[in-house]
């Protein structure tokens, strides 16, 4: 398997602007800087900013339409990710599954109850 | 709204009074059950603490951040086992216990993968993809057959 999740990727989604950004294209599949920057309370220089931080990363690509670059996500990397910190999410699905099964055996000596 | 995705959530609610719950995951015998192994823990502020997965043979550092019986315990660990949290990236978990009818609720909340290196990624994923499940399916099945039998 490919594991492209790295540390541009998640730095690059740590930050709130920028996860905003890649919600909204997510919803709306492409978008430019000006039009987001009409939604947020930053410069449209800044959004442009975010957006080629964000291209970096590998999460979207950008294509000139006349004067300006409309983006689109690259779901890739994104994905990658996401299935990096699925594993560690199950990992403490398991370790807490553990501890209430702990807890639990308190209450119920020694008995092989399954129910519940 | 997307989660955030260098933070990972998770909770569980667990059948017991939250002070019991407390004693469990702050308690180093107590985490030694299904935790780890081997657990060592200074709970305080500052206070060191180990987890150990004898099989593996390796430890992972830890270091207490907070202390707050019996609501908040977080600690900040090291990425990498056998390296001390100080030396390299590092994820802060944090534990809340919340008190309900049927229990407590335990949520615990990691943070700062932002700081790995690509290449501790790769090995983490290696990793947990093969040795770690099996080792925790190990603890289910030891507290799930009744604890100190």
């Amino acid at each position: 398997m490919s594991i492209t999740a790295s540390q541009k990727v998640f730095s690059a989604l740590a930050d709130p602007t920028r996860q905003q950004l890649i919600d909204w294209l997510a919803e709306e599949e492409t978008g430019t800087a000006t039009e987001f920057a009409a939604r947020l309370p930053i410069s449209r220089q800044a959004v442009a900013r975010h957006l080629s931080e964000l291209e970096a990363a590998g999460l979207v690509r950008g294509a000139r339409l006349g004067k300006e670059l409309r983006y689109s996500l690259d779901p890739g990397p994104l994905v990658d990710a996401m299935q990096w910190l699925a594993v560690r999410a199950a990992q403490w699905d398991t370790k807490l599954d553990a501890l209430a099964k702990y807890l639990s055996a308190d209450d119920q000596p020694s008995e092989d109850s399954d129910g519940g | 709204m997307m989660t955030r995705v260098d933070k990972i959530e998770r909770e569980v609610l667990v059948p017991a009074a939250i002070e019991r719950v407390w004693q469990a995951i702050t308690v180093a015998e107590e985490l030694a059950q299904w935790f780890g192994d081997i657990a060592e823990l200074d709970l305080r502020q500052g206070g060191t603490a180990k987890f150990g997965w004898s099989e593996y043979g390796n430890t992972v550092s830890a270091v207490v951040e907070t202390a707050d019986p019996p609501t908040r315990f977080a600690f900040r660990w090291a990425a990498s086992p056998d390296t001390e949290v100080e030396d390299g990236p590092s994820t802060l978990v944090e534990f809340t216990l919340e008190s309900v009818t049927d229990g407590t609720i335990v949520r615990v909340v990691e943070t700062g993968f932002a700081s790995f290196p690509d290449e501790l990624y790769r090995r983490q994923f290696d990793a947990n993809t093969s040795g770690w499940k099996a080792e925790l399916q190990d603890l289910i099945d030891y507290a799930g057959a009744g604890g100190e039998g």
